[in-house]
């Protein structure tokens, strides 16, 4: 029997669209209001994000939510390209290996980041 | 007769012939803003890792029109995530479980509580 790569990506598909529904409209909205000069400018202060992210717990939690955002959406958009009509074989494995290639190397990045903070 | 693959033939802009159809398309379309949005971060990450200046011309970047702009379109886009995730969820869930209409409802509901403590509890964590 092949063997199936579905839970693979399922996992992080479901985890990360909760994660992205429940948690990241209010990180997104604190950096807008912070953008927009409505919250002080030291919410995002360098030493202070810094601090956050160098924190093993801080640095954990920005991790999941990232990664698990960006798998979310890679797989999520290489299903809607096969709707859109990606339907051939070879431009099936072209798209996959684009969306789960991109999600891999921002994971990489992030965590060189992480772990360099 | 002789066995064919099966070849579906709808065409790429199926999706636009009911505005269901459209609105399933906007539901699976936010992955575009989730992905960017999470990217620019990823970027942003390794601006704080590189140092101060680097830091400060990325939240420079995120001032800028341009910056306002793409925030606030995510945003949107996310918010229309949130929305049709919490719709789903019921959806996602063992008959048993959700027996009843009021059962479904009660637990999107649920879903927004869960969504309210969170945000309130980022903004105050984070607005200094």
């Amino acid at each position: 029997m092949a063997m199936s790569n579905k839970p693979v990506v399922w996992l992080p598909f479901a985890a990360g669209g909760m994660l992205t529904a429940l948690v990241l409209p209010g990180v997104m909205l604190l950096v807008l209001l912070v953008s927009l000069g409505v919250l002080p400018a030291e919410s995002l202060g360098y030493e202070r994000v810094r601090a956050f992210a160098a924190n093993p717990l801080g640095g954990l939690a920005i991790f999941f939510l990232v990664v698990l955002a960006v798998w979310h959406a890679a797989h999520r958009l290489r299903m809607t390209l096969q709707d859109l009509g990606v339907r051939g074989r070879g431009a099936r494995r072209v798209v996959a290996w684009l969306c789960y290639g991109l999600a891999g190397l921002g994971t990489i990045v992030l965590v060189v980041a992480l772990l360099s903070v | 007769m002789s066995a064919q693959p099966y070849r579906p033939t709808m065409s790429a802009g199926w999706w636009l012939a009911r505005p269901s159809y459209v609105r399933y398309m906007l539901r699976e379309l936010t992955c575009v803003f989730v992905g960017a949005y999470a990217g620019v971060w990823i970027a942003g990450l390794y601006a704080l890792a590189k140092g101060h200046a680097r830091w400060f011309a990325f939240l420079d970047a995120m001032e800028s029109g341009v910056g306002i702009v793409f925030q606030i379109v995510c945003l949107a886009f996310v918010l229309y995530h949130t929305v049709t995730w919490f719709s789903l969820a019921p959806r996602t869930m063992p008959p048993t479980v959700t027996a009843s209409p009021g059962r479904m409802k009660a637990i999107t509901g649920a879903h927004y509580a869960v969504w309210a403590v969170i945000t309130v509890l980022v903004l105050w964590l984070g607005g200094a």
